[in-house]
Formats: structure tokens, sequence, C-alpha cells
């Protein structure tokens, strides 16, 4: 694969890495050199690309991998596993209404949630993968998908619910 | 990074001279450091001459020369005027060579002069390399370098054969050189 | 869409059983500003999902950083935060290879035509040719007259070329000089015209 085609079937993919990266590590400046980080490693075996079918999927395995490597080493090295420093709220600049507390609140909870969950939450309801795809990233089981979506949306409605203290009938 | 530093320098290592080759460079250097100087001459002729050979008019008794010139790559001789040199050629090449790259062949000592024979064999027994070396008091002051693909048994067929067409012809060239040295001197 | 088929979306999906299509009529609906009360909740939610996918790497020398660290050649400097100054390595590589490539050689290559050390003494062929055969001569007789001797003691044929070390010979090395020389001396004389009868006619005289 030459540099011409990487710039324009690779690079593109950037910003999916990107938030898939920072849903995992929340920390934007760790979410861009992850993502720099992938992106050298697609480069590195470029001779590869072109015969795989979805080089999207293929970054996205990587990114998840790399992820959750760094999040291993620094559970290992934090004594405890700690929300406030894992989990830094921070102010999108999209959120400028009354739900900028909600917004922020959501966030949250996702990136609380156990990583199969939060990745498939993510896949789905951010980046809009098929199942197919989700099962490509994360080599689940469609089943094993749709049950930890289940389980995911209904905690982030849990936590809306709570906020605005409406109660709604649950499954 | 690093893997492309240590290929880096890999790649220009494996670029870097091979100065040991085939063709040594201390007989060149013997010859370009004392080709100049007075009182010697230096001859050298190539494959590429050689290969003009065949247009010239030879007798059929030169078949063997023809044979014998067919494997050479290259002659050089660099000969002296018995005055001009203090002490003894022969000395002096001897010192200079590297002596581990040459098998000795023959040794000739007689008055007033040694001749020796030293050759490159191959692995597959072929002479790459011929050097003869004779000085003395004699005027016979030469260094003479034959490579190439050297059949000894045709060169030592050549003295008995070999009919040099006039020799009126070597005298004019004996001018010839002479006039060279005078060029040389220049 | 009426507000009961969304609640029945709305079960789906939270069951996680819904389509992208329907999710996306979901996402579609609840962007609305004016939702029925019990469903106004719901809003926030898929708000958002939609601005979570909007959120992009905000560093705008990003892309050119990473091809800077492929190999593409280019020289910008950013904010103050990052100077990157990066030159192709390839290309290094490669007029590294140029320069030392003039030095590289193969043991074979000095005995290939184009790469000898020094150029030929004689432009005339012929005069080249005269010399070559005298000195294949010269080297042959001198050669000769150090193997002649041993003629007469063992057999030489092809095995001219096993010879190894022959020490000095004695007087009989003499002889064969004198020998040699006189040959030498009479083709000098043949190939003169001089003529010798004469000579000794006149030395007679």
């Amino acid at each position: 694969m030459t540099i011409e085609k990487f710039k324009i079937e690779v690079l593109p993919i950037k910003n999916k890495l990107y938030r898939l990266a920072k849903r995992f590590l929340v920390s934007k400046e760790e979410a861009e050199d992850t993502v720099q980080d992938v992106l050298l490693r697609l480069w590195s075996k470029k001779d590869n690309l072109e015969q795989i079918n979805s080089i999207e999927g293929f970054a996205m395995v990587i990114t998840k991998n790399l992820c959750l490597d760094k999040l291993k080493s620094k559970r290992r090295n934090t004594e405890e596993f700690s929300d406030t420093a894992l989990n830094v709220i921070h102010k999108t600049p999209y959120n400028q209404t009354e739900m900028a507390d909600s917004i922020d609140r959501i966030n949250e909870i996702i990136n609380k949630l156990p990583d199969q969950q939060k990745i498939i939450i993510h896949l789905r309801d951010v980046e809009g993968y098929e199942f197919e795809e989700i099962a490509e990233v994360t080599g689940l089981t469609i089943n094993t998908i749709r049950v930890n979506l289940s389980r995911a949306r209904k905690k982030v409605r849990e936590t809306v619910l709570k906020a605005e203290s409406y109660e709604f009938s649950r499954n | 990074m690093k893997k492309m530093i240590l290929s880096l320098a890999m790649l220009a290592l494996f670029s870097f001279p091979l100065i040991s080759n085939a063709q040594n460079s201390a007989i060149n250097k013997l010859y370009e450091k004392y080709s100049g100087r007075d009182g010697f001459t230096s001859i050298v002729i190539n494959k590429n001459m050689f290969e003009l050979f065949s247009n010239i008019e030879t007798d059929e008794e030169n078949k063997d020369f023809k044979k014998a010139i067919s494997g050479l790559i290259e002659i050089k001789i660099l000969a002296s005027d018995k005055n001009s040199f203090d002490g003894n050629f022969y000395d002096v090449i001897m010192n200079e060579l590297p002596m581990e790259e040459y098998t000795e062949l023959m040794v000739i000592h007689s008055k007033g002069q040694d001749i020796k024979f030293l050759v490159k064999k191959e692995e597959d027994g072929k002479i790459s390399e011929l050097l003869m070396i004779s000085g003395g008091k004699g005027d016979d002051n030469a260094l003479i370098s034959i490579i190439g693909d050297i059949d000894m048994n045709t060169i030592s067929k050549l003295s008995r054969t070999m009919h040099i067409s006039g020799m009126e012809k070597l005298e004019n060239l004996d001018n010839d050189n002479e006039d060279k040295d005078d060029d040389s001197e220049n | 869409m009426n507000f009961q088929e969304i609640e029945k979306l709305l079960d789906k999906y939270f069951e996680g059983e819904t389509s992208i299509n329907e999710e996306n009529q979901l996402r579609k609906y609840f962007n609305k500003d004016l939702l029925p009360p019990h469903l106004k909740p719901y809003k926030v939610h898929f708000q958002y999902f939609s601005d979570a996918k909007t959120e992009e790497i905000t560093d705008p020398d990003f892309d050119q950083m990473i091809l800077n660290e492929i190999g593409e050649r280019k020289l910008f400097s950013i904010d103050g935060k990052r100077k990157y100054l990066t030159y192709s390595l390839i290309g290094i590589a490669a007029s590294i290879i140029i320069i030392f490539g003039f030095f590289f050689k193969s043991p074979l290559d000095n005995l290939d035509d184009k790469n000898f050390a020094f150029a030929n003494t004689f432009t005339d062929p012929e005069k080249a040719f005269t010399e070559t055969q005298r000195v294949l001569k010269y080297i042959s007789d001198k050669f000769n007259s150090g193997v002649e001797p041993l003629n007469d003691i063992s057999k030489f044929d092809e095995g001219v070329q096993s010879l190894t070390k022959i020490s000095s010979f004695n007087k009989g090395m003499d002889e064969m000089n004198k020998i040699s020389k006189f040959y030498e001396y009479k083709q000098l004389i043949s190939n003169q015209s001089v003529d010798t009868t004469r000579i000794i006619k006149n030395n007679k005289l």
C-alpha cells in the first residue's frame, strides 16, 4: 500500500478510532496517542492491508486491544480501581442546554460500564455498527452482543430516569 | 525508529569497499609508485587491447600465442634501468608483496640475476595471477604481472614455437619506450 | 409515528432487539422539540449518542504528523506545543547507498573490462601485440630455463602447473643461460640483414 492510498483509505478512520480509544481511556491526549500508535501499526502492516476485508474493523480491534492493555497496566499501578482517577468529567461543546449535566452523567455511566458492555453500546449507539461488525471487533456472538447491549442501555436509562425522577416501567 | 537506524547502519556497512580483491592493491600500489619515476618503464596491456589483436594478421605458428592470450585479462610490466635503482629491485618488490596471497612456483638464481615466479591459485586449481620478478646486476630488473586465466603449459610452449614478427619492430619498440620515458619525465 | 408505536420500539430497543433502521427512527423522533411528557426523559438518551458521534481529534496537524512518521517529507511547525521536523529516512538511506555504491566492488569487478585500474599503454594494437608477444616469450623463456634441466630428472608434461618450490640451480643454470642467450643472439643476427658470410670473408682477408 502506498502512502497515497494510506492517506485516502486509512487516515480517515482516525476519528472512529479516537472515539473508541477515548471511551476506554477518557483522556483526550491518551486517546490521540493511541490512535497515532494504531495508525503506525497499520502502516507497518501495509503490505497485508489490501487483503483485509475491513481495514476499519481491523483497526478497531487493534485500538481496543491497545486500550485494554493500557488499562490493565494502569490498574496494576494504582492500588485501587479509582473511579475518579479514570473518569474525568469533561464538558463537550455541545452541552449548551439544561441537558448538559445529563449528558455528562450519561458519559460517565457508560465509561463505568464493564468493558464488554461499554464497547458494545459504543459501537452500536455511537458508531452505528451492525451486530456482525460488532462481532468482528469483539469476537463475541451476536446473542451475547444483544444481551450486553440491552443491559448497557438499561443502565443508561436508569441513570437518566434517576435524575429525572421519572418512574417508568422496567422489564 | 531503532530498527530503521539499525538497518541503515547495516546497509552502509555492506556498501563499504571490498578492498581485498583479485587484482590486489599491493601490485597496483607498487606500479603506481614506480611507474612515473625516472629510469622506470611501465607498460599495461589489458583485455580491451587483447580483443583488438584478432584483427592483426599472424602466422599459423602463433596459434599458441593466441591461445595463451585468450584467457588473459591484464599484463603489467614494471622495468627499471640497471643504473637508476639503488640496490636490488627484486628485494624492494619482495618486501612490498603480500606473500600470503601467493604461492612460490619457481626460483632461479644465477650469476647476477634472481628470478622468482609466483602464482595465485584459485580453488579449482586454476592460476589467476602470475608474477615474475627479476632483479640483479643485469639489466633485467622487472616485475611482470599477468592476471587472468593462465595456462602455464601454453605459455611454456611459446618460447619454442613463437615467432616474433620482425625483431626490428622490437627495436622500434625500445625506441618508443625510451620516448615514453622522456614523456614521463615531464 | 404515534407515541404508542414509539413506546413499542423503545421496549424493543432496551431489549437490544431493534434494527439499525428502527433505531434511526427512534433517534429522529426524539430529536423533535415537542414530545409527550412521559417520553421527554428519553430525549437526552438519544441526544447523547448523536453528540458523541461528532467527537473528533482536535489537533489539526495530526494527519501530517503521521505522514511524517511514515516517511512523507514535509516541514512544518505548530502552535509551539510540538515542533515536528522529519526528513524522509528512506531518502537518507537512498543517498547513503548511492554514495557508497561507488565504492562497492565485488572481487570480480576488477577483472571486469570496464574497471581496469590502469589504462592501456599502447594505443596502436600492433605495437601492443608485439609487446605482448615479447613479454610472453620472455616469461616463457625464463620459465623454461628453470624447468628444462629437470626434464632429464623426471618427466614433465602437464605437470608444470604442479611445480612447487625449486631451490637454486647451480652452475648448470649458467650454462643454460649462456645457451639461451646464444640463441637469442643468433635470432637477432639472423633477423638483421647482415651479411655474415661477407664479414667472415673480410676477416679472412
